[in-house]
């Protein structure tokens, strides 16, 4: 295992665990019933408390094969990238999208969000342009006149 | 009448597009069938019943197909399932014969897909009829059985896979109690009432993600491969070298099939090693031999066959294809399984026909298109992304005319890549969305037929054979951990 991977196994393994910590606390409510008859709560909080067991679980056989791993033959995973810029970028984008439908509509939104996604890529101006009118088009095209899906529109007008 | 169904203009039309799209957004850079499929969703919503499971239908084989160009040509597998095509295939390639692994690739998927397409038509139906006899018991045994079939195959660590599962079902929780009618997890949150939809959470574990990840992809090397048509057919010693790994692929994949968990990966691993061990030339194997492609591609096409016969027979999807096919039957507001044959014979027998239809389709366009869908394969992630993306957006948005499956998306799109870089496969965590309820309302129903009493389960020879099956699998590494230590004892006081 690399440091990457364990990162990332430590990160979605404390996330899972504070998911099961929300879902533990919302369950609180909710009657556990009894062995004839099941109650509403019964699946909430058992695979709570299982979320939560197996994140801890995780992360503890993660830090220990980590560390057993360590100092041992580099492996070619070792090599995977990780790009927390390009990462963060379309997450950023996708916020984006959401908050300019609500605005401005899908159309909008998606000139915008295409633009910026084939901005981040690295695409030159021409294709960069030609992409973006073109997919917000067929997107439009397919889906709102063709298949009759009513696309988003701003909340404004 | 089904196949009448199947063989109407409109329907073979539909079929031959849902092989067309299948193969081409399956040969596209980084995007597998999963996603493809996934992605292509929202299209059926609008369609017929048969019309729409025809393209879905056609676009899950046209998918599978598709993976393996890219692994021929590019060194590049476009899924899982292709990954063992590239250790023979490329250096087929390299050595000028493309054509040849491309069309053995499409001859062998055909082979399999017709033996697996002939055993589901006898065997889907009687054991339909044997679940008609099953009661919540038995279903709560089936799923139990499948998920923890399942994260015994789909990762090393038990702890990873369990972990995905209970994500999965918590998730499936969401909204309305259909037994009680009480609101649960919803935090108040009126957007939360009708539960979460599974199409965002598929499409952004495995379409959304990929976007992500483009920033990490270097774009592909075009390749030097003569396609034209004539140079696409094996030649008589390739063929006859092939005919035997595509029949034992396909027969080995579609039995695989039939085990919960990532079949089409795992099938071709076996094919693989089975044709290494049977040739009569193991050192080629690696280097460019023909059987390294014929016999993994009949596996993996085999086993997507076989992944349907639970979900036809039973209504339980066992593979995150095979969940996504039930998503979109359910979008229909079909449920598959025992009693569809009987309320909807129609529908189950056009869409066995057209899955026969589609694997000759695919075949014959396959073969003089090998071309046209090479350069697809070429198209760069940077031009493919942003339109993935917009596809995703639109399509969960479509599903419930929702922003908030809109954001659905983009959080288990981040999900998707976290779980991506851990090197943590998310199927476990769709099935245990998909049989969330199934496990729930079985067992909530086994509670009241039982009085309480658990032990019961065991009682019943089905439920509780499918259950100690269930144990034993899950209990094996402590057993052979036991096994090895009395064992070395033993040799030790020898």
């Amino acid at each position: 295992m690399n440091i990457i991977t364990f990162r990332v196994r430590f990160i979605t393994a404390l996330f899972f665990t504070i998911i099961g910590i929300i879902t533990l606390i919302g369950s609180q409510d909710l009657s556990f019933g009894t062995l004839q008859k099941i109650g509403p709560g019964f699946f909430p909080i058992v695979f709570s408390w299982l979320t939560i067991v197996l994140s801890l679980a995780l992360i503890l056989s993660n830090y220990r094969s980590f560390k057993l791993m360590k100092g041992l033959v580099k492996s070619d995973e070792e090599e995977e990238p990780l790009h927390l810029k390009g990462a963060f970028s379309f997450v950023g984008i996708f916020i984006l999208f959401v908050i300019f439908t609500y605005a401005f509509g899908f159309i909008i939104a998606s000139l915008i969000s295409v633009g910026l996604a084939g901005f981040v890529l690295k695409l030159r101006k021409i294709p960069l342009i030609t992409l973006t009118v073109c997919t917000t088009f067929a997107t439009w095209l397919i889906f709102d006149l063709w298949l009759g899906v009513t696309l988003p529109t701003s909340i404004w007008f | 009448m089904g196949v009448q169904t199947a063989l109407t203009i409109s329907n073979l039309f539909i079929c031959l597009l849902g092989v067309a799209l299948g193969t081409l957004v399956g040969v596209l850079p980084g995007l597998g069938p999963v996603g493809a499929i996934s992605m292509l969703l929202p299209i059926t919503f609008s369609m017929e019943p048969v019309a729409a499971l025809i393209l879905v239908a056609g676009i899950y084989f046209g998918g599978m197909y598709g993976g393996s160009t890219t692994s021929i040509l590019i060194n590049v597998p476009g899924e899982a399932a292709s990954v063992v095509t590239t250790l023979d295939g490329y250096p087929m390639a390299k050595k000028g014969r493309a054509g040849a692994a491309l069309a053995i690739s499409a001859i062998g998927s055909f082979i399999a897909g017709t033996i697996g397409i002939i055993v589901l038509t006898f065997l889907a139906p009687p054991i339909a009829k044997l679940a008609l006899n099953f009661g919540p018991p038995e279903y709560f045994a089936i799923v139990v059985l499948g998920l923890l079939v399942l994260s015994r195959l789909t990762d090393t660590s038990l702890i990873r896979a369990y972990l995905l599962i209970a994500v999965g079902l918590l998730l499936s929780l969401v909204g309305i109690d259909n037994i009680s009618g009480s609101l649960r997890l919803t935090f108040g949150t009126q957007a939360l009432i009708d539960g979460i939809d599974f199409i965002p959470i598929i499409m952004g574990l495995y379409g959304l993600s990929e976007v992500i990840a483009s920033f990490e992809q270097s774009d592909t090397k075009p390749f030097k491969a003569d396609l034209s048509f004539k140079k696409i057919w094996p030649n008589k010693s390739e063929m006859k070298r092939s005919v035997g790994p595509m029949f034992r692929g396909g027969f080995l994949g579609f039995i695989m099939g039939l085990i919960p968990g990532p079949a089409n990966i795992l099938s071709t691993y076996a094919s693989y090693g089975l044709e290494k061990k049977l040739s009569k030339h193991p050192d080629e194997f690696g280097k460019g031999a023909i059987e390294g492609v014929a016999g993994p591609e009949a596996a993996n096409n085999g086993a997507t066959t076989g992944n349907l016969v639970p979900l036809l027979s039973l209504g339980i999807p066992f593979s995150s294809m095979a969940a996504i096919l039930l998503s979109a039957f359910m979008i229909q507001g079909i449920t598959p399984g025992p009693l569809m044959m009987q309320s909807n014979p129609v529908l189950f027998w056009a869409l066995i026909a057209s899955m026969y239809i589609g694997n000759i389709m695919l075949l014959v366009l396959n073969l003089p298109l090998v071309g046209v869908f090479a350069k697809v394969s070429l198209l760069s992630s940077k031009v493919m992304m942003p339109i993935v993306m917009i596809f995703c957006f639109v399509g969960a948005y479509s599903v419930r005319n929702s922003m908030v499956d809109v954001i659905v998306l983009i959080i288990f799109g981040v999900i998707g890549y976290l779980l991506r870089k851990a090197k943590m496969e998310p199927s476990p965590l769709i099935l245990g969305v998909m049989l969330g309820p199934t496990l729930e309302s079985t067992l909530y129903q086994s509670a009241i037929i039982f009085k309480g009493d658990y032990t019961q389960f065991f009682l019943r020879p089905i439920s509780g054979t499918l259950l100690i099956v269930g144990l034993i699998v899950t209990l094996w590494p402590l057993f052979k951990k036991i096994w090895d230590y009395i064992k070395g004892k033993k040799s030790s006081a020898i």
